[in-house]
């Protein structure tokens, strides 16, 4: 009986889930403010966000408001920030303990730094209920994407708020573009798709300056496609599109996509094809099955990767890629 | 995937001295093994044959059934069964405090099975010849439904023509035996060349056996094989075994074995091992 119940122990215990312990991958930090009171963020694009790395804040002259954050560390681990904040004019607004205090009439940038991982604010104090406090830049009514053809053009609207959200008639306006080789904006707020790239457009009022909206232009506008190619002596077949939705980046892989599947078969944006570098460089945008043809990405931008490489995660082998064009 | 290599090598690993070869089994005479094996990695071979790490670690485990009986003097009937097969990933933990571990996974299952029928050619010679036909039931499961791929089969049925030769060095007490084989599967997996030889002694109560089996891919399989893991399509390995068995009584013994591969494809990379209890009828 004893002989019988050891062995079957030590079956138990050669068979039992073992742990595996391993350094995590390192990314980069992230910085988030939080909406909160007169605070609303973007995320790097100007999307709206209930929490992104730019916040949008309007005050009066002795207002104050609290900043929310939050941090994710190099290991994705949320902890307390310790923010080191840097105001462009001090003798706009000044911080304490998280809470920004309005001194005196104007616009200033405040920079937050903790951990490697950066945020701002773009501050605009108002002596008076009737000054400037936001300017605000819309797309047509009709159109929900900043996506454009080569040539496209696209009349963009703007309205410049008091402290209370109120529009200011009678302003002016100036228009500004970060690359008028790829968009144009015209001082009415035309703008004109130039040429394949990305560039941001925003607009001015009285020193203030407004939300931005960034636009994609390309051969077809906001979408890259790629065709899949086997690697390593695996099997990879099918396509990939990815494109720029709601502040999201959509992977869609084709309905006739196949790849092995092995010990966790994983879909990943990259900008290198090695395996162990995709591994530890790229972005996982998660487990592949066969059936699943859509991922998701938050943070990221269309350009930013140059690969979908689809890639045996636990042994860090590619058995696929496909290159992105344009 | 992995499966096709353990499962190869605990099938070369259960027989032995006493069954297997180019020796049929006399009529009413048998061997029947109840083996476990043991294998768990945290390396691979890849696609190239070279060597990278698996994170996490993998692991297959099979609680098995190794008979062989005879229904006349040149006609043996053979069965492996793993009748408890498990497939297991460890969990993952990170070192950083924080960062949320990955769970472990296990599969369970009856394995894939392998009947077969060896025919004694030559007999009564001085080196003896076989002929043995198997069927791989793919009565494991396949992986196909469970996202980790853990598997403890590969879902095709194959058959495998084996030919066995062997050569006893009587009085003197050792033997040796070689062995050619061609495998074919079926579900768009590649068909298999293999090549093994062994030898063994027999020191009064105890038979240690040194062994060398190969597998090579015909590389003429579907590309598209999706469902069933890349690691059971195209397998290579030269793999040497030792297999230590000591008599406890005339028909009782215990066996050890040890199986590991020298250059490979496609398959983890870590020794196998088995222990096993064995009867001779």
């Amino acid at each position: 009986m004893k002989t019988k119940l050891t062995a079957f122990v030590l079956l138990g215990c050669f068979s039992c889930i073992g742990v595996d312990r391993k350094d995590a991958i390192p990314r980069d930090p992230v910085l988030s403010i939080l909406s909160g009171g007169k605070l609303t963020t973007t995320d790097k694009s100007g999307v709206p966000m209930e929490k992104g790395n730019m916040g949008i804040l309007a005050l009066q002259v002795g207002e104050k408001q609290t900043v929310s954050l939050e941090f994710f560390n190099k290991f994705g681990v949320r902890e307390t920030p310790t923010v080191v904040w840097t105001i462009e004019k001090p003798t706009v607004a000044s911080v304490i303990n998280n809470e920004i205090t309005a001194l005196s009439s104007g616009n200033t940038q405040i920079g937050l730094t903790s951990g490697g991982a950066t945020a701002s604010i773009g501050l605009t104090v108002v002596g008076d209920a009737n000054a400037i406090a936001s300017v605000v830049v819309t797309l047509p009514p009709s159109i929900s994407s900043t996506t454009l053809q080569i040539n496209q053009s696209l009349q963009l609207s703007v309205a410049a708020k008091n402290i209370n959200g109120q529009n200011i008639a009678g302003k002016t306006f100036e228009w500004f573009t970060e690359n008028s080789a790829i968009v144009a904006v015209s001082s009415t707020g035309l703008v004109t798709a130039k040429a394949d790239g990305t560039a941001e457009v925003h607009a001015k009022s009285e020193g203030v300056k407004s939300n931005i909206l960034k636009f994609n232009v390309g051969a077809v506008a906001g979408v890259r496609t790629g065709t899949f190619q086997s690697a390593g002596g695996y099997s990879t077949v099918g396509s990939v599109t990815v494109e720029e939705s709601g502040g999201k980046l959509i992977v869609k892989l084709s309905s006739n996509f196949q790849a092995s599947v092995a010990l966790g078969t994983f879909i990943y944006l990259a900008n290198s094809t090695s395996g162990g570098i995709v591994k530890s460089a790229g972005l996982d945008l998660g487990q592949w099955s066969p059936g699943k043809t859509q991922f998701e990405a938050a943070g990221v931008t269309l350009n930013q990767y140059k690969f979908v490489v689809v890639l045996c995660k636990p042994a860090g082998l590619t058995f696929g890629f496909a290159e992105l064009k344009p | 995937m992995k499966k096709s290599i353990i499962v190869s090598l605990i099938f070369l690993i259960a027989a032995n001295a006493l069954a297997g070869g180019g020796w049929p089994q006399p009529k009413g005479k048998g061997y029947f093994k109840l083996s476990q094996s043991y294998l768990l990695s945290s390396k691979i071979f890849d696609g190239n044959g070279d060597v990278t790490d698996l994170v996490p670690s993998y692991g297959y485990f099979a609680t098995s059934l190794y008979a062989e009986y005879g229904f006349t003097d040149r006609l043996t009937g053979i069965l492996y069964m793993p009748f408890f097969a498990r497939a297991t990933k460890n969990e993952l933990q990170y070192n950083q405090p924080g960062v949320p571990s990955e769970p472990g996974a296990a599969l369970n299952s009856f394995g894939d099975t392998d009947i077969a029928i060896k025919y004694g050619l030559l007999t009564n010679k001085p080196i003896v010849v076989s002929a043995t036909i198997l069927f791989g039931l793919p009565l494991g499961d396949n992986g196909a439904t469970n996202a980790n791929a853990l598997q403890t089969g590969d879902g095709e049925f194959n058959q495998m023509l084996r030919v066995d030769a062997s050569h006893s060095f009587y009085p003197k007490k050792f033997y040796v035996s070689a062995y050619g084989a061609f495998n074919n599967r079926t579900k768009g997996f590649s068909d298999e060349v293999r090549f093994g030889a062994e030898i063994g002694w027999t020191l009064k109560k105890f038979i240690p056996i040194l062994k060398i089996s190969t597998v090579h891919s015909l590389f003429n399989g579907d590309v598209g094989v999706v469902q069933n893991g890349v690691f059971s399509n195209n397998i290579e390995f030269i793999s040497p075994a030792l297999e230590l068995n000591y008599q406890l009584t005339d028909k009782v013994g215990i066996s050890a074995s040890m199986a590991t591969a020298l250059a490979a494809r496609n398959i983890l990379a870590s020794p196998n091992f088995g222990i096993g209890v064995y009867l001779k009828l």
